[in-house]
């Protein structure tokens, strides 16, 4: 029996806002670090199990993005290209958020739309949201030395601004 | 110097990620019109003006190729130059380093003219 307004004392939850709240909660935010520690370059084994796990969750279309992530993380070092692989850097902060942007698009009934990812030569990620009438691009450089964004676009409006969870669940919000 | 294009030239570009094309749409994606940090792509962004199957063999893995119309290249203020044929370049698209809002418009358009041509018929093609 569903309860009304008047008799919740507490905001009702939907299954998927806990489980995304649980397990961002359960994830360590990134911290971009003054000075790099890591070889970017070292085969990946430092993929959070709550992440493989939130990739194989089935939570619409999120696990499917994360999972895409996971893969550009694991892909061999280099191609005819450049750098195949997500560097840890990219592949932190583009799953955070992601995953912060699915909740706050959750709180607002919605959620975020399938996107395709890609790396760029240097190993940082894109995450790419095109469609016929409004497109939206996450870009997250390789390195902490450069800040990512987003690059939003509805019919002949179009502008980039930095990336956060909260300008990328509004932008998301345009493309259906 | 070689002569400029007509406006009715096509050119074709390879896909050489996998992860540039959309798998579920077959559209091209704006990641498979950026430009790479120098001194990759200092010239513009490689296109090959003879065939697809001809683009395709530049590189030892191609997945597919991209083509564009240079009419339609030029009515956003692009161009392409030939330097080499049958290779030229699309020149006129900035680094998202110099003008990230320009390289991502830019990026987006040209993958909106894009028509992808499956790497399987290439085989086939002169």
């Amino acid at each position: 029996m569903s309860l009304t307004m008047e008799n919740q004392i507490v905001p009702e939850f939907t299954e998927l806002e806990w489980r995304l709240a649980f397990s961002r909660a359960r994830t360590p935010k990134s911290q971009a670090p003054s000075v790099r520690t890591a070889d970017d370059r070292a085969t990946p084994d430092t993929i959070a199990p709550e992440r493989l796990r939130l990739a194989s969750a089935g939570i619409k279309y999120l696990s499917a993005i994360i999972q895409q992530l996971v893969e550009l993380r694991k892909e061999a070092e280099s191609d005819e290209y450049g750098t195949l692989r997500a560097s840890q850097h990219a592949f932190d902060i583009a799953c955070h958020l992601v995953t912060d942007a699915a909740i706050i698009s959750a709180c607002d009934g919605r959620q975020i739309p399938r996107g395709c990812t890609s790396t760029d030569s240097q190993g940082g990620v894109r995450i790419e949201w095109v469609r016929p009438t409004a497109s939206v691009h996450l870009v997250i450089p390789a390195s902490s030395n450069r800040d990512g964004y987003i690059y939003h676009e509805v019919a002949d409006r179009h502008g980039t601004e930095p990336a956060s969870p909260d300008r990328l669940a509004s932008r998301l919000g345009a493309v259906s | 110097m070689h002569p400029p294009l007509d406006c009715n030239a096509i050119v074709f570009r390879a896909m050489a990620r996998r992860r540039w094309v959309d798998p579920e749409t077959q559209q091209v994606l704006p990641a498979a019109f950026s430009r790479r940090p120098t001194p990759k792509d200092d010239d513009g962004l490689s296109v090959d003006l003879a065939s697809p199957s001809s683009c395709a063999a530049s590189l030892n893995t191609c997945f597919g190729v991209a083509s564009l119309h240079v009419g339609r290249l030029r009515n956003l203020g692009l161009d392409v130059v030939v330097n080499c044929p049958p290779h030229a370049n699309i020149v006129g698209v900035p680094r998202d380093t110099e003008d990230r809002d320009r390289a991502e418009w830019l990026a987006s358009q040209l993958a909106k003219q894009a028509r992808f041509i499956r790497p399987e018929p290439l085989h086939g093609l002169p």
